[in-house]
């Protein structure tokens, strides 16, 4: 081989393998092979590129180098993080065809046989932990020299995340995610392990709204003060620990308990209740006691919500609750009790403008687009639902047109003959839509279940929940989509809305409709045109008023109200 | 050679089942190929019609309609596939970029004018150059065509692209990216 196509394969080969080439060099080495060395470094960059693009997961993700593009039976795809303890990545088993989430520990820590036997001892374990709110753990095994630990792979963001993007949580929703973690939190002590590392980067939501606890292989290791201190950082582990941890005892449900407190503190907040820049600090602040009461840093909380939380946060382990089961009571206690201090939500009103429903519904439809296609010729998909209002302890079945007045309370029932993903939206007076249902810490979450007649928008903290009519005037609409694959578009957007801080129901900003309403310009969404899309619709609502997805796998139902101003007594 | 459990389901079964009405297999097909041409439209689309909504419903409604055409695609090799899709994609995001460009009044004008808002892939390499390594990639022979758009374009380990183009091992495919990116490089400086 000629020395001019050795260094063109060389090159070839480097920009295949993805390594680094120092193109002025080589340009200055191999003057006479400019013009190829040009198209190479051309290549090359289209390559990097490529490797860069951001993928469809959030998160600094990047392709796994051409060195690790498999472990053990597991195709490597992407990675998608990376912490102290080593990286995860996205990746695909080919055998269950199915992506997972793999976390591989440090080469370095790899070899350290300690570390190996305990990260793969304690993974065995966690995955007998089975629980909706935790994450699933497949499987933990050594390959290559690496151990790793391959779980199911979530979409979503952290609480963390979700903080830094749209500010502190309503009380009303961080109880309803502290009720998630009492239960993952009881998973996980019943299966013998304390967690050691709850804290809002730990947490998902997913898309739909799940609440999942995971990091599981910081979990695996105790995290004494000396390692806290190794990675003391403003917002991570320390400052979300138990004081007593710092004085060397054991972890412990109580600690995790504490745990679970900062967090709950945090998410309302933004601020944790002790503050340091130092572990040294840290450890001062707690021996002198020194923390900022919760109230004090945000006023208009609900007392009952502050108190879980206080108690939670005591500094001796005994004061407080015994297990994540006893904060998980108290905190659902104080979800029933009556909002006493915190400033009434901003409620959904009821629908009064045709044209932006019309808007909601285009999202909808275009956010099913593809599901639509993908469900063409899929064996036909069944539903029945109904619309039920009670009213002074009277429950009865509503029709299309029936009056409905303030207070009065709403339930629907719906049946599917496949499993299936229901969104119930609204929309208020002021023309923004909003989802009533998924909503994250209802006892009903997607997918429902077939052939059991479901009840909406189902129990939060044990208690039969109802949408509420909390104004009047004009008609009021429920559309009601049900399809056997998640409308991703559409829960996406939930998953990445601000919160409003009200409990019931989701806002859909006029933003996320602009967004949304963007995707009508593709060819194979409803077109822009407003008739066109009204004519869709009412086609579309012709065919499926009765009860059946037929061909297009996605079921829709609108159910149109009066709601008049006039209060009195209604047929 | 026995085929092993892990590759049972190849996206050559897959396309054949998907031509047979299969439609398990066309959802399985679809889940494949998602994420990774949604990657690489990222690269292909301006930033201003790149909003993950619109690259999602553009790669969404490509694959649609490469699988509604898969009747008559003759699933030879994975990688003869991905090339496919890649080009209509490739025409998709052309289609698209007029249909929501700023300045409409332009394609009427002139159907061979791009756009005049670049891509990343124009804006890091210049679109004169693009336009030479997309001519030269069309002079390759298909399989290496295919080897270069898998590794350079859609991230493919070497033993993926062994399984989608047809070679024996995984070093016997990265000799051919290898040798084919020579030779691309080659057909370039031609342009």
């Amino acid at each position: 081989m000629s020395n001019k196509s050795q260094v063109k394969e060389r090159l070839a080969e480097a920009i295949s393998d993805g390594a680094e080439i120092d193109w002025d060099l080589e340009l200055a080495s191999s003057s006479e092979l400019e013009e190829t060395l040009r198209s190479l470094r051309a290549i090359d960059s289209i390559a990097r590129l490529f490797r860069e693009s951001t993928p469809l997961t959030s998160g600094q993700a990047e392709r796994p180098t051409s060195s690790i593009s498999r472990w053990g039976p597991l195709e490597l795809r992407e990675k998608i993080g990376e912490g102290a303890f080593g990286e995860v990545y996205r990746a695909w088993d080919p055998t269950l065809q199915r992506e997972v989430a793999l976390k591989l520990l440090h080469a370095e820590r790899s070899a350290s046989a300690t570390d190996t036997a305990r990260f793969i001892d304690e993974a065995r374990k966690l995955a007998r932990v089975r629980h909706p709110n935790v994450l699933v753990v497949y499987g933990a095994d050594q390959h290559e020299g690496r151990a790793g630990l391959w779980t199911e792979l979530l979409e979503g963001k952290t609480l963390e995340a979700c903080l830094a993007d749209d500010g502190p949580f309503a009380a009303h929703e961080a109880s309803a995610i502290g009720l998630n973690l009492c239960h993952a939190l009881a998973a996980v002590h019943e299966a013998g392990l304390i967690h050691r590392d709850l804290k809002p980067p730990n947490v998902i939501r997913e898309r739909g709204g799940r609440i999942v606890l995971l990091d599981f292989s910081v979990a695996a290791f105790r995290i004494g003060p000396e390692a806290a201190a190794a990675r003391f950082s403003p917002s991570g582990t320390p400052l979300c620990m138990a004081p007593e941890l710092f004085r060397g005892q054991e972890a412990s449900k109580a600690s995790d308990v504490y745990s679970l407190g900062v967090l709950l503190y945090r998410l309302v907040t933004g601020e944790f209740p002790v503050k340091a820049n130092s572990i040294e600090e840290l450890i001062e602040q707690h021996n002198q006691g020194k923390s900022v009461p919760l109230l004090d840093a945000r006023s208009d909380l609900p007392v009952a919500f502050v108190q879980v939380v206080e108690t939670a946060l005591r500094p001796t382990p005994k004061e407080r609750y015994s297990s994540a089961g006893e904060m998980e009571r108290a905190l659902a206690a104080s979800l029933s009790r009556p909002i006493d201090s915190e400033p009434s939500p901003p409620r959904p009103r009821w629908w009064q403008r045709p044209l932006l429903w019309a808007v909601a519904a285009s999202i909808a439809l275009s956010a099913v687009g593809i599901v639509v296609v993908w469900n063409l010729l899929l064996s036909p998909f069944e539903v029945d639902a109904s619309l039920h209002r009670l009213r002074e302890g009277r429950e009865v079945r509503i029709l299309a047109g029936s009056r409905i007045a303030l207070d009065d309370l709403l339930y629907l029932e719906i049946e599917g003959s496949k499993p299936m993903h229901v969104y119930v939206l609204n929309e208020d007076e002021d023309g923004e839509v909003f989802v009533l249902f998924p909503l994250p810490a209802s006892s009903k979450q997607n997918p429902l279940s077939s052939d059991v007649r479901h009840r909406l928008p189902g129990k939060i903290a044990g208690i039969e929940k109802y949408w509420e009519v909390t104004s009047v005037g004009g008609e009021e609409s429920f559309l009601v989509f049900a399809s056997k694959r998640p409308l991703e578009k559409l829960e996406q957007r939930i998953a990445d809305l601000p919160r409003t801080g009200s409990a019931d129901a989701v806002r859909v900003g006029e933003k996320t409709i602009d967004l949304l309403r963007g995707i009508g310009g593709l060819s194979e969404a409803p077109p822009r045109d407003g008739s066109a899309r009204h004519e869709r619709l009412s086609e579309m609502f012709a065919g499926s008023a009765g009860s059946t997805a037929g061909k297009s796998g996605v079921w829709a139902w609108k159910i149109r109200l009066s709601n008049p101003e006039q209060t009195g007594e209604t047929p | 050679m026995t085929q092993s459990p892990q590759n049972v389901e190849t996206t050559a079964s897959l396309l054949e089942l998907t031509r047979h009405g299969d439609m398990a297999a066309r959802d399985r097909l679809a889940q494949r190929y998602l994420p990774i041409l949604t990657r690489w439209a990222r690269g292909r689309l301006p930033v201003w019609a790149r909003d993950l909504g619109d690259t999602d419903d553009v790669v969404q409604v490509t694959l649609m309609k490469a699988l509604d055409k898969v009747s008559g695609f003759e699933p030879r090799r994975e990688g003869a596939f991905l090339a496919y899709l890649r080009m209509i994609l490739k025409n998709q995001i052309r289609d698209h970029i007029r249909r929501v460009r700023r300045k409409p009044v332009m394609d009427e004008l002139d159907e061979t004018v791009a756009d005049d808002e670049p891509s990343p892939l124009e804006e890091t390499i210049g679109r004169e150059v693009l336009d030479r390594y997309e001519a030269a990639l069309a002079q390759l022979p298909e399989r290496h065509r295919e080897a270069v758009v898998l590794r350079i374009e859609l991230g493919f380990t070497y033993q993926q692209i062994a399984d989608a183009v047809g070679c024996p091992s995984e070093s016997a495919a990265r000799m051919m990216v290898t040798r084919a990116l020579a030779q691309l490089a080659e057909k370039m400086d031609e342009q």
